[in-house]
């Protein structure tokens, strides 16, 4: 069986030549202005979702192909990695973690479910994505399509499961 | 001839000293580094130094308008049980060009090596890129290794601009950028000992949100010493179309607000000393 590993890095995350230079390697030194903290915070502002998340995606890491036994494809990095991209995107500090289930085409559909709403996400691939919401109480469902663009996605989120 | 738009600025000694184009793909999980020896058989002739480099990270522009443009930790999945396909660099024997391949990606830089080095211009590194990512498509196709479907762009420029030995850091930025920078001089403290700005903004189209303009400036020291500000701006985000056309269609949007952004946020001194001609 394959093993997944999973490296973030929080605190180094707003290094701009890291994030900037993304493709490639500047020939420059830039020049450090931040010196150790004498008086460092003690706090943090991880999300509450994050850990659960990511120890969730190596578990779906780690499915090769056919993990069914129906021939269903391996879950496609891209797919969770765009996911990860989106939650971020989308989710309060104490919005639920999803739960999320591989797809047979190698995509990962995230769930959100409580006695007021319902939520599906299906990550087809980046850029791809299908957003079923279910209103149990007005019993008002809908089905749409998006891109890269989730504001709604986050209303919902926020409304229902924060 | 290159022409050029007549509401797009130019300028006859810009302090670009790189400028990179890149398209992100879904990963070709076939694709493994002996397929990237054939890749490079393709290239050989014009690019025949190589250099092998760790694979870059995914990266994604996603919006809402509850955290707009918050940068993600970083995060990296690697399967444990087979090592990492490289990145691979194919130079060109001046050292001022490259193409960069890897399972998801496909670059090509243009880089400032001597001070005679003439950037090529836009136009002509778009060609390059365009005939480079056909011929690594067409490699990925005979060898059936999968479809090179795009999620991503990116157009990134580096510049490095050259400050007084006697001048400050502030000094410098002051006559560099617009006059924003004036407001950070404060009654108490006075002038600022250091300075450094990271701005972005959001690409719109009709259809929405489609990418992100990064700009950032610090403080740097070339690699002989000499004292320079880095100014960075990035333009990265989703091809108009999942294919070489909609790549070339961002890549094309996103040079056009890079070069606007830069003239707007620099100062007409600045602009006379690039010899601003349009």
């Amino acid at each position: 069986m394959s093993v997944a590993a999973v490296d973030y890095d929080w605190r180094e995350r707003r290094s701009p030549p890291q994030r900037w230079t993304g493709f490639v390697n500047a020939d420059v030194d830039p020049v450090p202005a931040a010196r150790p903290l004498v008086s460092p915070q003690s706090t943090a502002s991880r999300p509450q979702w994050f850990e659960p998340t990511l120890r969730r995606i190596v578990e779906l890491l780690e499915l090769g192909p056919n993990w069914d036994g129906r021939g269903s494809a391996a879950v496609n990095r891209d797919a969770l990695s765009f996911a990860l991209h989106m939650l971020w995107q989308t989710m309060g500090y104490a919005t639920a973690a999803p739960s999320m289930v591989p797809l047979g085409n190698g995509g990962v559909q995230l769930l959100w479910s409580n006695a007021s709403a319902e939520i599906e996400v299906e990550v087809i691939r980046p850029n791809e994505i299908m957003i079923y919401y279910l209103n149990r109480q007005a019993g008002a469902d809908r089905e749409w399509r998006a891109e890269t663009e989730f504001s709604e996605l986050a209303d919902l989120l926020r409304a229902h499961f924060t | 001839m290159i022409t050029r738009s007549p509401d797009l600025p130019d300028f006859g000694a810009s302090p670009v000293t790189e400028v990179v184009l890149g398209v992100q793909f879904g990963t070709l999980d076939r694709l493994l580094s002996p397929h990237l020896g054939l890749v490079w058989a393709e290239f050989r002739d014009r690019f025949p130094e190589i250099e092998e480099h760790p694979p870059l990270d995914f990266t994604f522009e996603t919006f809402s308008d509850k955290a707009p443009g918050l940068p993600m930790p970083r995060v990296q999945f690697e399967l444990l049980t087979a090592p990492p396909t490289p990145r691979v660099f194919f130079i060109n024997t001046a050292k001022t060009e490259l193409l960069q391949v890897q399972r998801d990606r496909f670059l090509h830089n243009w880089r400032k090596v001597g001070d005679g080095d003439a950037y090529p211009r836009f136009e002509r590194m778009l060609a390059t890129f365009e005939t480079g990512f056909r011929q690594f498509e067409a490699v990925v196709g005979r060898e059936n290794l999968g479809s090179v479907v795009p999620n991503q762009c990116e157009i990134s420029y580096f510049n490095q601009i050259a400050m007084h030995s006697d001048q400050s850091l502030f000094e410098a930025f002051a006559r560099i950028f617009r006059p924003f920078t004036s407001a950070l001089i404060l009654d108490d403290l006075g002038t600022p000992e250091d300075a450094r700005f990271s701005v972005q903004y959001v690409i719109r189209e009709n259809t929405g949100p489609l990418g992100r303009l990064y700009v950032s400036a610090l403080p740097a020291r070339k690699l002989d010493g000499t004292k320079i500000v880095h100014l960075t701006l990035v333009a990265r985000g989703k091809p108009l179309s999942a294919d070489l056309a909609g790549v070339s269609g961002f890549l094309n949007l996103g040079r056009r607000h890079i070069v606007r952004t830069f003239t707007e946020l620099t100062t007409d001194e600045m602009h006379r000393v690039w010899e601003r001609n349009q």
